[in-house]
């Protein structure tokens, strides 16, 4: 994949107890198998679960829902390296 | 420079390191980014004209070397965009809505190549305006209007960009 964030760019994220995270949303998480992801979120379920991948998965090990409290932080700024 | 200034501080602080780009779909795509480098290409032809037009110096050499090896850059930059995006992106689904994107992708990839190896303006506008139909198809696969607009900067071409309000 080449997606918007590429190796070499920083991001800063912030998490506040009250935030709230809604679709679209790009996030910083932990996932239970793999380093911090960055991910954005494609769906909430009523117990305000977050999923991070959606019909177009070429994978199913990311196809599962994340509890909030995973969300290490939501993306707020994005600053890309110099080599674009 | 606030990128430069992070380095810096990152090798002091050593920052928290975020995997983004593996081979699990982030669903982060956007064809701006093949838009841009074709505006590029079309930017760095009209550069080598406006040198072809001149008494050629030793400098205005070194400057052409640097326009041709940008141009060569970002034309192989709008395959690489654009390859990602039909071959990770569209899927099964967008393919059966559009069953035109691959003659519209191989058109592209004639198009770059074509801008690689010559010199002539008409060949960027082309490629833009392919890649600005490929851009328009990306949004309509996810139900977001277009719009067509001058782009603010040179070589101020016509740019297809989501209507995101």
């Amino acid at each position: 994949m080449s997606p918007s964030f590429i190796e070499g760019d920083y991001v800063m994220c912030y998490r506040l107890p009250w935030m709230h995270l809604k679709i679209d949303d790009v996030v910083v998480l932990q996932h239970p198998n793999y380093p911090l992801m960055i991910k954005r979120i494609c769906e909430i379920n009523q117990h305000g679960h977050l999923k991070i991948t959606g019909e177009n998965s070429l994978s199913s090990q990311f196809d599962f829902w994340f509890s909030p409290s995973r969300v290490v932080g939501k993306v707020l700024f994005h600053f890309k390296g110099q080599s674009r | 420079m606030i990128h430069s200034l992070l380095t810096k501080l990152d090798t002091y602080f050593n920052f928290s390191n975020v995997e983004a780009h593996c081979d699990i779909p982030c669903k982060i795509y956007d064809p701006m980014k093949a838009q841009l480098a074709a505006l590029s290409v079309i930017r760095f032809l009209d550069l080598i004209e406006e040198l072809n037009q001149q008494e050629t110096s030793l400098a205005q050499q070194a400057q052409l070397i640097r326009l041709i090896n940008e141009k060569e850059q970002h034309a192989e930059q709008v395959k690489h965009e654009v390859r990602v995006i039909w071959g990770d992106y569209f899927k099964q689904a967008q393919i059966a809505q559009f069953p035109d994107i691959h003659t519209t992708v191989h058109n592209i990839m004639l198009s770059a190549s074509a801008c690689k190896q010559h010199t002539s303006r008409q060949n960027g506008e082309t490629l833009l305006q392919q890649v600005n139909d490929f851009a328009a198809t990306f949004w309509q696969t996810k139900q977001v209007n277009t719009y067509i607009a001058t782009c603010p900067y040179p070589p101020s071409e016509k740019v297809v960009y989501p209507d995101l309000k």
